[in-house]
């Protein structure tokens, strides 16, 4: 049932997809810069189309049922993937405001704390010197300047770029 | 190439100091490529400062040594992590993560090194031998030659699994790829694609950020729910290396893929990562071993790594005799030699062919030396496995961060990456080929591109794109590739009905 709907969400992603590249401007009759891809998601409709529709004709009637969605989501394992694509959004956000350093840190201890780690001092520690030894590696050591944060964050990103 | 120019070479680098740098180049390059996010041509950038005070001789030599030496370290985070550092080590991650988790990581890692380091020898000679007669091969290469060469890459995607559902969901994978490379503005007209009227997404689709999502940061997720066994990982066999038969027993998948690979470096803009793709494509489909492809077997590993090793032999070809890099990091090369006052190009074999042979040996000794060295990095690397997964997993998802924004210092890398993370989730859950996406958006640009320049040149004539030489002997050749199975069923077929 998962994959239906995982297929499900592909086509209507790559109809819409297929439905703006008609927009993609035809400059100078070089026609190829719009028809390559449109000729590529086609293909992946096409295809996606034929899956989906094989994937139906498989599925047993219990698999069809209202039930068997409910108990997917209430299984333990839904929770802790939805938890981990939270914390991913959240680092992605985190990391433009809090900078390199307290976002890695920050989403280390949570994704140990999903990856079984229970002693939360312990992983408090060894989060700490990790985002620290990478930091030292590619910023001190390599030269790449690591996102930096803003406001009072930045003020901190600056002196640990200092003192490492 | 006269024999009195290499001993000259000879002379300037075996003495103490230049031995030193070019074993130094060797450690720094396979560290700098195992990190991920730093590619060859970062690498490069990183070491040049160091030449400032060298001689042009010995900097060259010690720059070619850092690119070699790179491009191998990427295969060691590919074959541990599951991130591909580089896309020349895509190939690598198929066979040898799957190695890896079997508890085998330093066959894995051993493989990986003892094939880069053939491949870079023959293909130094290879380039030392042939400069001139293949650098006229490469320029018979145009746009459509390179599209045919592109296309022959992308029709493994046919051999990679097997069944009809298989089947499907490789190709989806594959025009998934293809697709994201055709995001932001288009390289030839400007006109801009998929971007959704932001900003965000006009220099396109990074392709390592898409890699490291799919492959390394969605494995740790999966992590999450369902853990691998990781009692195998404290035996002995973890940092046992490959032995000396087994390796002599993938002879002549090195040098088919070292051959591929010096092949394609030495076509201008083709590179490592296709040289890679097209290796494990040929052994994939010569090796007896068809079905243990994409599961871990030891053929795909030593393909991979000795085409995209060779290549950097092939890449400095076209650099030497004609000034045009390869790639970025025969670029860079070229860029560091010149604040040294060294111009590259035909002029340079005429007037100065000690460069020549400076880098022929350079990057001979280099591979010799990249095997000891890299023994020891391996089997340190190997042991790593040894961490538990809630340390190991951190390190992962960081260093899959850290690698996604080197690459550009652009922070939407990051949000590329989270979305092909959860995108990789489901991708790999539901057992879509991400095989088939790498090689769809690696191979994607320059399918496209090319082919729509050779369309232009032939003013939209398809039959004088199809009957150009090399163009037409790779087209029949995928044909070949096609009709062999079928061919083969038919002689089978023959064979058992005359027996009856």
């Amino acid at each position: 049932m998962g994959e239906l709907i995982f297929e499900g969400i592909l086509l209507l992603f790559f109809i819409l997809m297929f439905i703006n590249g008609l927009d993609i401007e035809i400059y100078n009759k070089q026609t190829m810069a719009r028809y390559w891809p449109e000729a590529v998601l086609a293909i992946i409709i096409g295809l996606l189309i034929i899956s989906a529709v094989q994937k139906y004709r498989k599925l047993n009637k219990a698999e069809k049922t209202k039930r068997s969605f409910i108990e997917f989501c209430k299984d333990k394992n839904t929770l802790k993937v939805l938890l981990a694509f939270l914390l991913l959004i959240a680092y992605a956000v985190l990391i433009t405001y809090t900078g390199f350093l307290p976002a890695s840190w920050l989403i280390g201890c949570c994704y140990a704390w999903l990856l079984g780690e229970k002693r939360w001092l312990r992983s408090i520690w060894i989060n700490l010197a990790i985002v620290l030894v990478l930091f030292l590696i590619f910023h001190s050591g390599l030269g790449i300047l690591m996102p930096r944060g803003q406001g009072i964050f930045k003020t901190f990103g600056l002196f640990m770029e200092r003192i490492l | 190439m006269s024999f009195d120019i290499l001993l000259q070479s000879l002379e300037v680098l075996f003495k103490p100091l230049p031995l030193l740098y070019i074993f130094g180049g060797t450690v720094l390059g396979v560290v700098f490529g195992a990190l991920p996010g730093v590619n060859a041509s970062m690498a490069i950038i990183l070491c040049i400062t160091f030449t400032y005070s060298m001689d042009p001789l010995i900097a060259i030599a010690f720059l070619c040594t850092v690119y070699c030496a790179s491009i191998t370290g990427g295969g060691i985070t590919a074959i541990l992590f599951r991130i591909p550092g580089t896309p020349a080590s895509a190939a690598t991650v198929l066979d040898g993560y799957p190695i890896a988790e079997r508890g085998e990581p330093g066959k894995a890692l051993g493989i990986s090194l003892f094939s880069s380091a053939v491949g870079g020898i023959i293909s130094t000679i290879c380039m030392y031998c042939l400069t001139v007669p293949l650098m006229k091969v490469a320029l018979k290469f145009g746009s459509a030659e390179q599209f045919a060469m592109a296309f022959f890459g992308l029709s493994i995607m046919a051999f990679m699994e097997n069944g009809s559902e298989g089947k499907i969901k490789t190709f989806i994978s594959g025009f998934i790829g293809l697709w994201i490379a055709t995001i932001g503005i288009d390289g030839l007209t400007s006109v801009s694609r998929f971007t959704l009227g932001t900003k965000f997404l006009i220099n396109g689709v990074g392709t390592i950020p898409v890699m490291v999502g799919i492959f390394a940061v969605s494995q740790v997720i999966k992590e999450m729910t369902k853990k691998t066994d990781r009692s195998q990982y404290s035996d002995k066999k973890l940092t046992k290396l490959i032995g000396f038969r087994e390796m002599w027993a993938m002879k002549w998948t090195l040098l088919r893929s070292s051959i591929i690979g010096t092949l394609v470096g030495i076509v201008p803009g083709a590179g490592a990562s296709i040289a890679s793709f097209l290796g494990y494509t040929a052994e994939m489909k010569i090796s007896k071993n068809k079905e243990q492809f994409g599961h871990g077997a030891p053929e795909g590993v030593c393909a991979s790594e000795t085409a995209n090793n060779a290549a950097t032999g092939g890449a400095m070809v076209p650099l030497l005799s004609l000034g045009i890099p390869g790639g970025a990091a025969a670029a860079m090369i070229m860029t560091a030699l010149s604040i040294h006052g060294v111009t590259m190009g035909p002029l340079l074999i005429q007037k100065s062919p000690e460069y020549v042979s400076t880098v022929f040996l350079s990057m001979t000794i280099a591979n010799i030396a990249m095997v000891f060295v890299a023994i020891f990095v391996a089997k340190g690397f190997a042991r790593i496995l040894r961490m538990p997964y809630s340390i190991l997993g951190v390190v992962i998802f960081l260093l899959s961060a850290i690698g996604s924004y080197a690459s550009t210092k652009n922070l939407n890398e990051i949000y590329i990456m989270v979305v092909f993370g959860i995108f990789g989730y489901f991708f790999n859950k539901y057992k879509f080929n991400h095989a088939a996406l790498v090689l769809g958006l690696v191979l994607g640009e320059t399918c496209e591109k090319n082919l729509t320049r050779a369309l232009k040149l032939a003013k939209n004539n398809v039959g004088a794109i199809v009957t150009r030489p090399i163009t037409a002997a790779f087209l029949l050749l995928i044909l070949a590739m096609f009709l062999w199975p079928a061919v083969k069923k038919l002689i089978h077929h023959l064979r058992d009905r005359k027996a009856a």
